[in-house]
Parts: structure tokens; C-alpha cells; sequence
């Protein structure tokens, strides 16, 4: 056993010594006789592994009176192999949020115990290309074998409202430990979700309130294909609940929130400001002949091709009056903006608040302004969502990060001139599979001396399948236009010869109104290959590369998918004069292996003939976004259908 | 100090003088001049104006450099070109910056000017930390008809260090002007590149004590980079001032007129270092142990820094010329290029054996010592050792760099050796063979039901064994698995890597060996009692095609080599029936091969193909394309296999 020799350090700046110290300082530091070489197991597969990984966001006030946040954070790491070693030649300290670094030490334990104290020099500084700040600790002296130890704290600026900590990372941890501290007038309610253990209260300490969440051996973030990673990693979720002196209780609760946001939100908007908002709206010169979608989508769509919608927290761009001089908004103006418009005509709504799955799940039993990050707006009388302030999208479809997941409905209501709201957890279904679809006639013709293929082609994309082509040809630069277009094409295959391709129903007006529909003629002969006297014809690939899924470690996280879609697809060709085909029937393939249930997956590929002619028809659906562990394979099977049809090859022999 | 300004009043100025009639009038006229001229840009450089003012105060010299950049937005999709920047170092310092935008508003015109400066650290990627800093501003209102105007002035701090007058061609350029103002006691030297096909007019004057040379441009196309070509430095149209010697009261002081003077220079640099050089000797002796080989004990060595030792750069100020002394960078255990040099070379020098550092400019730099003797010819120093009338060039910074190759990157680029600060040699790097990047893989293969199965080796030499490791991001065998599937792939997608591992992985100057077991599922395809395999199982790795709207050379990073053999073993139920033609396409540039041969119960087929460029230049574009076509088309034969009837 060796020790590591004896480190006093007080971490504190002097200054504040003075006053009563508001933070666990003692807490707050590390550790002189632990052996961490002994910690290390035996068996690390990994570049790197987390001894030690503890964390503490302590809520306190400061000399000067008020309220800050400091986040603690130290860690122990070893480096298992050179690119460990090098991953952890600069440890960053993201200093985004954060008013002060405080303290922060770091030092490196080489296998044979030397310790070497890196010092307050090793701290450097950095601003990215797009103007964020950090820090780093620019670690000297380690190698494979080495441990690596460092911390640090910052204060912060509060955030009582709700947030959460992400407990899992790149690498496994062998112990991990995330507490909430609090003076003893400030109750916070935190929650484990993702299989963290549950928070606790720690009781030993008198002055201040303690929670404390714990666990060995967290296992390494999944990374599964086709699974909600970021979503599912371990988490604690916190916020303020009570605040004993002044007497509020469960502060940060749905109904209060409810009740208030449709008044701040009409508040936005003064008797003045109403006018120029009803001016903006009539020089739209609507058509309101049309149905609730049809007024609704037209109001959008005004306000989307006008307001440009930008990043920023800057007060000037929630502000009305400001947005429809410069129409420039963010995200938070572009919602208020609409709902007014909204409002303007009487369209009834339900302002809905809720997170992205893919980074938090809304979770449906916990209460928490965590999960209220993004807005939706939800008409009832359609049962219909759109995104305000994502401009290249429309009603009828939110960014595949909002459905599936729950969300806080709040309804407006008047009740005797006293404007208030009431909100209700409800879940936002996903969209079914004929929402996305895609689907493609291609009708084939060889040359005479079919050592090519002349193809026609047209598609149709609805949906999700539309949202990343039919938006941007607005904001596709005039002269790359043809190229872009002929990129949609190429993706059957790059090596192809785009005679003409046109494209009907572009532009983000009309997503979800028309579906995006492309035309094209193009030649390759790529699609053919020689045996001797014999002509392959790969008809496969032409619907174009099909992903081959791979699973080869355990897999821990069931399916979670981004949206439900179905493919059609027909290949009509001639068989040349003079040539027959034995190999039909591998045309077939039939993998359904949830038929008898709910049907939720299947690939069919089949064929017809008549004479000469083979209409070649594939049918491929999604009906369900969760497949759980035991239903993953043969979710897998229906996706590897797919790879399989690419690979079919038609004989065509001389008679 | 002269101090000329422009007596030129720019020309959108006159809009905001005078009456608005005139104004619109005169601005809408510009405007529609310029959107006939160029009917698919967005946005113009109308005027360019560069200006370097050298003059002799109190025995030193005064450098400063003035900018001033005027643009116009044509189109309405300008906004691309708000964000801009500038830049200043402790050579190069920042001492004014001004910008301003002006925005058609109806009838008229407002000029906004920019206030918000933000001064951040730059962070180069490959530079840790440096003294580097970067002022970034955005004009507001770019919509069609707005300008935009900067000027910027920088001290220069370093006589040593003259700026590089470059033209950037990211938009047309209406017009241009660089002006050199000197003291008729300094003595320049000026040159051009990429002048020579430009609507260039030079003019050169006396006025009082002062010399002003001035180089007006008329006309410059913007220039888009194609994707790998080469630098912008080899395009773009640019005058390297290097300033001679200069007279004071005191004489004559000498800065750099030629190739000795840049390595006098280096070599102050090089004479500040401190190396602790008992500490070296005794790691040396550490390292080399009992060898008795020269080339061994180098080899040896610089094994060591190159996997004990972490490239990371740090640039500040004078840093960025001194190297880092060798013990520090051995106890932090990392440097940069220049610390982990002198690291290597010290330890070499204690032995007694005879390397030197060296300076080399990397490819994206297109110049030659002899022909621009400035700092802005180099950006890199490396080791390079002379023995028995060879010379080897190390580059510790790369790890998996094998003994002897040069980086990659200075292939081809001219390198000062340093001889102890006594002398210098300038020596070219090689550029490698193709065969010597070499990569040969060979299959013995059986057939079960429709599945290929496959037992591979695979042999890396050279830069291609180097790249296979840079990419190798993480240890393990998961790792391992996932990258060589997609490393080793054959066939079609179907295909499985079922296991593999590696030979030599520890002596980068062995050829690494790879070896792996696989299958490709149902890659037979049949027809009754025929089947058609297709033996073309490196397709996987296809060759790009130039693009037909290209107009630049295209640069690669080496040549290579790349061998396939393939023995199929039919076993006792299949036969022969048809093997494809056997295909060859011979070049100097670029060539391949392929051979089909059948023997009892085995096919046999070997196939290799040569990248034997480095720089495909545009004569060669159309010959490469029919190149790739002629190696897709072998692709598209199968072997026609009857089953025995017993």
C-alpha cells in the first residue's frame, strides 16, 4: 500500500475568510490518505475510468447578501491507455453561466505514487471561434497508468425553478456522489431517474439541508443504434420547493405556472402595440375561406416568412414592438408574437411547455420547470401541434424531439374577467406512419446492349421524410439550386447521369399542405453486371442504399425511434426481347414478425408479371417508436429486410 | 513620420453628401452597374487598399501597416458576409479598428456604425495557447444596396516580421491598391505571386525623404476553393515585402537580405535555449541501453519522444520561435513541434551522433528559402539526422510516424538544416513512392450455401500504416472491431468481421500486420444450377471521380499503392465456367491491374492499383476520369460457377 503524501490545502481566498463561511468548505477539498491505485479494477477495457466523480451545487449566500449557486465538482480519473492520456491533456471548465471561478486545483499521481502538484499556473484560458469562454487545465506529466485529480468551483447565478445533472459520461464511474446543499430556510426537492439511486436526506449536518444522491459502479453512457441515449442517462432532477421564511410552499408547481403564463403572455402586449400587430397581420391580406387549419397554417406561414427567428437571450428580441420593426425575433418572441396573432383571430389554443426526449424526458410523475424548456401550441379543435420557433417547420409537424414524450397542456381561461389558465399532463402521440411516408415509381428501360438502365422517376415525401429537402429551397442560394435538387436524385447512387429533375410543391409553405414531389430522368450503369453471357440486372439497388444495423455488444437500451414512416416503392421494367429471367421469385421476401400483434414493423417485397413486364412493388412500415429489448431483433430483422432486397440480382439470360 | 492620407474621398461618401436625388440616383446607378456585371454574387469587394509605412526613427525602425476594405451588397442574400474579424498578435498589434455599414432606408441612405468589439484569445486548433487575439464585429442591415467599410492599423514589432499583402478572393474585387512608403534609407525587397495573368499597373515615386511604391489591381475574380486543393496561399494574388537594411547615425544595420541573415536570426532564437544536458545524456543512455548501431539507437529514441511525448502547441510571442528547453518537455510531457525537436536532438547530440533541428514550411505555404529568405516561408521545425550519406528526417510530433519518412505534409518542401549555428544546408524532403505506401491484402475464401467466408491478411507499409493508426481512436478491441470492419470492408455492406488482430502494432517500422477472419452474407447470386459471384471485393473502396465543375488541382496527402489477392477454394461441388477478361490500364500517373487465373478447385485472382500522384493538375482531370470509369467497369464482372452434378 503506498500513501500518497499528506497535501494540506485550504481552498479558500483569504478575503472571504473575514466573513462566515457560507459553503461546506471543509467538504471542499481532497483527500490525503485514500490510495486511489488501489481503487482502480482490474479489469479497465476503457481509455479511461472515473475513480471518483462528486459533485455538490450549494446554494448560499455570499458576503454581499445575496443569493449564488456553487457548483463543486472534483474528480479523480485513470488513464488506462495513450488515448486516455491524451484526451485528458486538457480538462475543460465551461465557465458559460458562471459568474466566478473561485478555486481549483489539479494535480497527477503516476503509478508508482509520485504526486505532482500542477499548481494554479496549469489553469489557461480560451475563447472558441464563436465566442464562448472557457477554462482548461493543461495537465503535465501523465502517462498511461497515471491518475489525474482535479477541482474545481464556481458561483453561479441560481437557478431555483428546475434543473438537472447528467450523471453518466463517457466513462465508467466507480463511485459517484451529487448532493444539493441549502441554507436551512431554502427546502429543495431533487429526483434519481434513469436508475441513479434515489436522493436522500443527509441529516449530519445542522446548519444546512442536505440531499444527497449516490452510486457505485455507474456504468458508461449507452450508446446504442436506434435508442434515446442522451435521454436515457442517469439523472437528478431538482428544484426549490419551499422557502420557510416567507412562507411559500411547493413554489415551482404546474398551477401556479398555469395560471399565470396566458396573462404574462397578453401582458407582452400593449393596447398600442395591439394595433401595429393587427396592421402587420392585414397587410398579410388573408383568405380565411378556408377551414381552422387551413387560417391557422396561413398565419403561421405569414409570420415565418417575415420574422426572421435568431439565437439570443436579448431582452430586444421579445419584445414586440421591437420584432415587428426589425423582423428579427427569438425563439421566445417568435411564440409570444404568434400567440397574439392567435389571439388577434380568435383561433382557440393551448399554450403546451415540454422538454426534447432526446435530451430529457419529460417525466410524468415528477414535477419539475425542468422539463419546461420548449413551446408548442396545440389546437384542440384539429388535435394539432406546430412550433413557433422553428421556422422550417409547420403545423402538422413538430421537430421528431417533441412527440412521444409528455408535456404540460395549459388552457386559457376567463373566469369573470380574471384571466388565468389550467394545465394538464397529457402525452403528445407521435404521428402515424402514413404522416411520413415516401414513395417512388421508377420505370426502368434498358439500352440495346443493356449495358445500361434509363430510369423515370418520381417520389413523393410527406413529413419527416420532406422536412430536410422541401424548406430549404428557399434558403438554397439561387445558383446551387440545380445541384441541390440533383443531390436528392443521387442519393438512389452517386454514380449516376441526372438527365432533367424537377420538383414540384417546394418551399416551407407547403409542408404538410402538398406533398414534396420530385420528377427525374437519369441513366447509369451502374445497375448492371456481366457473368459471361449472362446480364445482372442489381434491381436492389435502386431504391437507393439500405443501412446494414450491426449489434455486437449487449445491448442494454430498448428501441426508441424518431418517428413512425412507411416506404412504397415500384419497379416497372421489360425484360429486353430475347431474354428471360429465372430469378424472379428472389424478388420475394416477406419478413412481418409482428403480424399477429399490432403489426408494428414489416418489410414485403413482391412481384408481378405479365408477359414481359415485372412490376416490382416493396411495401416497408414503422407503426410503433418503442420496441422494447426483447422485441429487438426482430425490429432488426425488418431493417436488415431492407439490406437484403439491395442485394437482389436478376439473371436475365438469352433464350 | 510620413503621414500620407488617402486623397481619395470613397466614392459612396459623395451619396451622403449633396442632395438625396443625387444620391439615390448615383448609388442605383452603381448598383445596377455591378448586379449586370456579376449576375450571380451576392456581395462585392469594391475597394481594396493595403498600406506599409516604414520609416527610421531613433536608430530603429517604425513599421506600421494601414487597411481600409469597402464592399457592396448586390444581392439580398448578403448576410453571409456581416461577421469579420481582425486580427493581432505581440508582433502584429491591433492599434485601430474602425468599421461602419450604410443601409439604403427608402429614399436615402444611414450609416451605422459598428460598436460592438469582441476580443477574444484565439484559438487556433492546433495551438493551445498563444498570444494570438481576434476582434470580431458584425455590420448591420446588409440588405441589397448596403456597403460596408473597415480600416484597421497594426504595429509592427519586428522588423523581421513584415507583413504578407495578400487579396482575398471570397468576392470580386472592383479595385485594389497596395502602397510600400519608405525612409530612402531603408532598402526592400518586394515580390509578387499569382500576379501575372492580373490587370496589375505599378508605379514607384519619390516624394521628400520618402519612396512609395504602389501596385494598383482592376478586376480580381473571386476563387472558390475546391475541396482539396491546395492552399489559398497558391491562388490568391499577394506582394512579400522583406526589408533589407536600413542606414541609422550609428551605420548600417542588416535585417534580412538573404538566407544567411534568416539563419543568423533562428539561430539567436535557438542560442536562448537552456538545455540541462546531464539530464538528457542520462535519458539517452536510458533509452538507447546497450545498443551499439547508430540507426538503431535513433530509431530508438525517437520512438520514445514520439510515444512518450504529446503535441500541443503553445505560441506566445517570442515562444513562438524560442523551442521549449528538452527537460521540461520531457517532465510535462508534452512540447511542440519546436520543444519536442530540440527534445529528440539533444538526446541524439549527447550520444554524439550527428543530428540537427531543421525549419521547413509545411505545404499549405507555397514558398522557397532561396527564393523568400523571411519567417514567412516556415511554420515547422523538425530533427534530421545525416549518417553515412543519407539523410533521415524525424518528426516526433507524429506519433505514428514511421523512422525515417518525413510528415506527409512537408513532402516535397525544402528544409534549412542548421549545422550548430555555424552553417546551414538546404535539403528538399523526398517524395515517397507509391510502393512504399503500400497496402496488400489477401484472402484465402470458401464458399457455405450463399455466404462467402473469408480469412484475410492485410499488410500496411509506410504513410498507409501511419494513417491506419492516427485514426485508430480508442484502445480496445470493440474499437478495433468496429473501425477494421469498416477498414477492411469487401464486398457489400453484408459483410461481417468476425474477428481480428493486429501483428507488429509496437514497431512502427515493420509493416503492420492485420489479421482477420470474415463472411459476407447471401453473396452468392444464382439461377438454378448457376452461380455469379462477384470477385471484386475491394469495390467497397471506390475511387472519386473529378468533379466536372472543378477548376483547381487536386492535392492528396501521398501516393499509394494498394494489392488484392484473392485465392477461392471450390471445393468439391462447383466448377469453372466463365472468368471474367483479365484488365490492365498502364500511366504513369495513376495505373491498375487486374488478373483472373483458375486451377484445380481454385480461382485465383490479383488486382492492384497506383495512385502515383500527389497533385492531379487540370490536364489530368479528363484522363483520371475515364481512369476511375475503365476501374468501375472491371467492377461489374462476375465469375460464372456451375454445380457438379454427381
Amino acid at each position: 500500500m503506498r500513501f500518497i503524501p499528506f497535501l494540506a490545502l485550504s481552498f479558500f481566498i483569504s478575503v472571504l475568510q473575514a466573513q462566515p463561511l457560507p459553503i461546506l468548505e471543509d467538504e471542499y477539498t481532497w483527500s490525503d490518505t485514500e490510495d486511489y491505485h488501489a481503487m482502480v479494477p482490474d479489469k479497465v477495457t476503457g481509455d479511461a475510468h472515473i475513480l471518483l466523480d462528486d459533485r455538490t451545487l450549494e446554494y448560499n449566500y455570499a458576503a454581499d447578501g445575496n443569493l449564488y449557486s456553487y457548483y463543486f465538482i472534483h474528480k479523480v480519473v485513470y488513464l488506462n491507455s495513450e488515448q486516455g492520456v491524451e484526451e485528458q491533456n486538457k480538462i475543460y471548465v465551461s465557465l458559460e453561466n458562471a459568474l466566478e471561478l473561485l478555486d481549483y486545483n489539479a494535480r497527477v499521481i503516476s503509478a508508482d505514487g509520485q504526486v505532482t502538484l500542477l499548481g494554479k499556473d496549469a489553469l489557461q484560458s480560451g475563447v472558441t471561434e464563436d465566442e464562448r469562454t472557457f477554462n482548461y487545465f493543461a495537465i503535465a506529466g501523465a502517462e498511461v497508468g497515471s491518475i489525474v485529480e482535479y477541482y474545481y468551483l464556481l458561483k453561479r447565478q441560481p437557478n431555483f425553478s428546475g434543473s438537472y445533472m447528467v450523471l453518466q459520461g463517457s466513462y465508467p464511474i466507480q463511485k459517484s456522489q451529487f448532493r444539493i446543499v441549502s441554507p436551512t430556510n431554502l427546502v429543495f426537492e431533487a429526483f434519481a431517474v434513469n436508475g441513479y439511486n434515489e436522493v436522500e436526506k443527509d441529516t449530519t449536518y445542522e446548519d444546512r439541508l442536505v440531499l444527497k444522491a449516490h452510486m457505485e459502479n455507474v456504468p458508461k453512457a449507452p450508446n446504442d443504434p436506434s435508442a434515446n441515449n442522451l435521454g436515457s442517462t442517469m439523472k437528478v432532477i431538482y428544484q426549490l420547493d419551499d422557502n420557510l421564511f416567507t412562507g411559500n410552499t411547493n413554489i415551482y408547481n404546474y398551477g401556479t405556472l398555469s395560471q399565470s403564463i396566458f396573462e404574462i403572455l397578453r401582458g407582452k402586449a400593449s393596447k398600442k402595440t395591439k394595433k401595429k400587430i393587427a396592421k402587420f397581420l392585414k397587410s398579410a391580406d388573408f383568405d380565411f375561406a378556408g377551414d381552422q387549419r387551413d387560417k391557422i397554417f396561413q398565419i403561421e406561414n405569414f409570420l415565418k416568412e417575415n420574422i426572421r427567428v435568431v439565437e439570443g437571450p436579448e431582452e430586444l428580441l421579445t419584445n414586440l414592438e421591437f420584432i415587428l420593426e426589425n423582423k428579427v425575433a427569438n425563439e421566445y418572441g417568435m411564440n409570444t408574437l404568434f400567440f397574439h396573432a392567435l389571439r388577434h383571430y380568435e383561433i382557440p389554443f393551448e399554450v403546451v411547455l415540454t422538454s426534447n426526449r432526446f435530451n430529457l424526458r419529460f417525466e410524468e410523475d415528477i414535477e419539475s420547470y425542468a422539463f419546461l424548456s420548449d413551446y408548442l401550441f396545440y389546437f384542440p379543435e384539429i388535435d394539432d401541434y406546430t412550433m413557433a420557433g422553428a421556422t422550417a417547420y409547420r403545423l402538422g409537424v413538430i421537430p421528431f424531439g417533441y412527440i412521444h414524450n409528455h408535456g404540460l397542456f395549459i388552457k386559457e381561461l376567463d373566469i369573470a374577467g380574471i384571466v388565468t389558465g389550467v394545465g394538464k399532463v397529457k402525452f403528445i402521440e407521435a404521428y402515424d406512419d402514413a404522416h411520413s411516408h415516401h414513395d417512388m415509381w421508377l420505370d426502368v428501360t434498358f439500352n440495346d446492349d443493356l449495358s445500361n438502365i434509363n430510369v423515370d422517376l418520381k417520389e413523393e415525401r410527406t413529413g419527416y421524410n420532406a422536412t430536410p429537402f422541401q424548406p430549404f429551397f428557399d434558403y438554397v442560394p439561387e445558383e446551387r439550386l440545380g445541384e441541390f435538387r440533383e443531390s436528392i436524385v443521387k442519393m438512389i447512387h452517386e454514380d449516376i447521369e441526372v438527365e432533367e429533375v424537377t420538383t414540384e410543391n417546394s418551399g416551407d409553405e407547403n409542408l404538410m399542405k402538398h406533398p414534396f414531389i420530385v420528377n427525374s430522368t437519369f441513366s447509369s450503369d451502374q445497375f448492371i453486371e456481366l457473368a459471361g453471357n449472362k446480364v445482372l440486372f442489381k434491381v436492389g439497388e435502386l431504391i437507393g442504399p439500405q443501412l446494414e444495423m450491426y449489434q455486437e455488444e449487449k445491448r442494454t437500451l430498448p428501441v426508441e425511434t424518431n418517428y413512425n414512416h412507411r416506404y412504397y416503392r415500384e419497379i416497372n421494367f421489360l425484360i429486353p426481347d430475347g431474354y428471360a429471367c429465372k430469378n424472379l421469385s428472389d424478388i420475394n421476401l416477406d419478413v412481418r414478425p409482428f403480424e399477429e400483434q399490432d403489426k408494428a414493423a414489416g418489410f414485403v417485397s413482391s412481384f408481378e408479371q405479365e408477359g414481359n413486364e415485372v412490376k416490382v412493388m416493396v411495401e416497408e412500415y414503422y407503426k410503433r417508436i418503442d420496441f422494447s429489448l426483447q422485441e429487438f431483433e426482430d425490429y432488426r430483422s425488418v431493417i436488415n429486410a431492407a439490406a437484403d432486397f439491395n442485394k437482389i440480382v436478376l439473371v436475365l439470360e438469352e433464350i | 513620420m510620413t503621414n500620407v492620407k488617402h486623397t481619395r474621398i470613397p466614392l459612396f461618401l459623395f451619396l451622403l453628401l449633396g442632395s438625396p436625388g443625387i444620391q439615390a440616383q448615383s448609388g442605383v446607378r452603381e448598383l445596377e452597374r455591378l448586379q449586370q456585371k456579376y449576375p450571380d454574387e451576392e456581395y462585392i469587394q469594391l475597394d481594396v487598399r493595403k498600406t506599409v509605412r516604414i520609416s527610421v526613427e531613433d536608430d530603429t525602425l517604425s513599421v506600421t501597416r494601414e487597411t481600409y476594405e469597402e464592399g457592396l451588397c448586390i444581392g439580398d442574400r448578403a448576410l453571409g458576409y456581416s461577421n469579420r474579424s481582425a486580427h493581432s498578435s505581440r508582433f502584429s498589434e491591433l492599434t485601430k479598428l474602425e468599421a461602419y455599414s450604410v443601409v439604403p432606408k427608402g429614399k436615402s441612405y444611414s450609416k451605422r456604425k459598428v460598436k460592438d468589439f469582441t476580443t477574444s484569445d484565439f484559438v487556433n486548433s492546433g495551438i493551445f495557447h498563444d498570444d494570438s487575439k481576434e476582434t470580431s464585429f458584425r455590420f448591420s442591415g446588409l440588405t441589397e444596396g448596403a456597403k460596408t467599410a473597415f480600416t484597421t492599423e497594426h504595429r509592427i514589432h519586428d522588423p523581421h516580421l513584415m507583413p504578407l499583402l495578400v487579396l482575398s478572393m471570397y468576392a470580386p474585387l472592383e479595385e485594389a491598391t497596395f502602397t510600400i512608403i519608405h525612409n530612402k534609407d531603408v532598402e526592400i525587397g518586394t515580390q509578387l505571386f499569382n500576379c501575372d495573368t492580373l490587370d496589375l499597373e505599378y508605379s514607384k515615386k519619390e516624394k521628400g525623404r520618402d519612396v512609395i511604391h504602389t501596385w494598383k489591381f482592376r478586376n480580381v475574380a473571386k476563387l472558390d476553393l475546391d475541396r482539396r486543393a491546395q492552399a489559398a496561399l497558391y491562388y490568391a494574388p499577394q506582394l512579400t515585402l522583406q526589408v533589407k537594411k536600413y542606414k541609422t547615425e550609428n551605420g548600417e544595420v542588416r535585417v534580412l537580405e538573404n538566407l544567411d541573415d534568416l539563419h543568423a536570426w533562428y539561430c539567436n532564437f535557438l542560442g536562448s535555449m537552456d538545455n540541462d544536458e546531464t539530464y538528457i545524456a542520462h535519458l539517452a543512455d536510458s533509452i538507447a541501453g546497450d545498443l551499439t548501431d547508430t540507426l538503431e539507437i535513433v530509431s530508438n529514441i525517437y520512438q520514445w519522444v514520439q510515444k512518450n511525448i504529446k503535441y500541443v502547441a503553445f505560441e506566445e510571442g517570442y515562444k513562438g520561435y524560442i523551442p521549449e528547453d528538452a527537460e521540461a518537455v520531457c517532465s510535462n510531457r508534452y512540447g511542440d513541434c519546436k520543444g519536442m525537436s530540440n527534445l529528440l536532438n539533444s538526446m541524439l547530440q549527447s550520444h554524439g551522433i550527428r543530428s540537427n533541428l531543421a525549419w521547413v514550411g509545411t505545404r499549405d505555404l507555397p514558398y522557397r528559402y532561396n527564393e523568400l529568405p523571411t519567417p514567412n516561408v516556415d511554420n515547422h521545425m523538425i530533427a534530421v539526422l545525416e549518417h553515412q550519406n543519407e539523410v533521415y528526417f524525424m518528426d516526433p510530433t507524429h506519433s505514428n510516424l514511421p523512422f525515417g519518412m518525413p510528415s506527409p505534409f512537408i513532402q516535397e518542401k525544402e528544409v534549412l538544416m542548421n549545422r550548430n549555428c555555424e552553417g546551414y544546408k538546404v535539403l528538399e524532403a523526398p517524395l515517397a513512392e507509391a510502393h512504399v505506401n503500400l497496402l496488400k491484402d489477401s484472402s484465402y475464401l470458401t464458399l457455405e450455401d450463399r455466404d462467402l467466408v473469408g480469412i484475410g491478411t492485410a499488410e500496411l507499409h509506410g504513410y498507409v500504416r501511419m494513417t491506419f493508426f492516427d485514426y485508430r481512436a480508442e484502445q480496445g478491441y470493440d474499437f478495433l472491431k468496429k473501425y477494421c470492419r469498416s477498414y477492411l470492408q469487401k464486398g457489400n455492406n453484408k459483410f461481417v468481421l468476425d474477428t481480428v488482430w493486429l501483428e507488429n502494432e509496437q514497431d512502427p517500422n515493420l509493416p503492420l500486420l492485420i489479421r482477420y477472419r470474415y463472411h459476407i452474407r447471401d453473396y452468392l447470386a444464382s439461377s438454378q444450377d448457376e452461380k455469379y459471384l462477384n470477385l471484386n471485393l475491394e469495390m467497397t473502396d471506390p475511387l472519386q471521380k473529378v468533379d466536372k465543375e472543378r477548376k483547381l488541382p487536386l492535392e492528396l496527402r501521398y501516393r499509394t499503392r494498394k494489392e488484392y489477392t484473392y485465392v477461392l477454394d471450390l471445393g468439391n461441388n462447383l466448377s469453372v465456367n466463365y472468368l471474367p477478361e483479365n484488365q490492365k490500364h498502364d500511366g504513369d500517373k495513376f495505373n491498375f491491374s487486374q488478373h483472373y487465373a483458375a486451377s484445380e478447385g481454385n480461382i485465383e485472382r490479383s488486382a492492384h492499383y497506383e495512385t502515383d500522384y500527389i497533385l492531379l493538375k487540370t490536364e489530368d482531370f479528363t484522363p483520371w476520369n475515364e481512369y476511375v470509369e475503365a476501374v468501375n467497369r472491371s467492377f461489374k464482372h462476375r465469375i460464372v460457377l456451375d454445380t457438379n452434378t454427381p
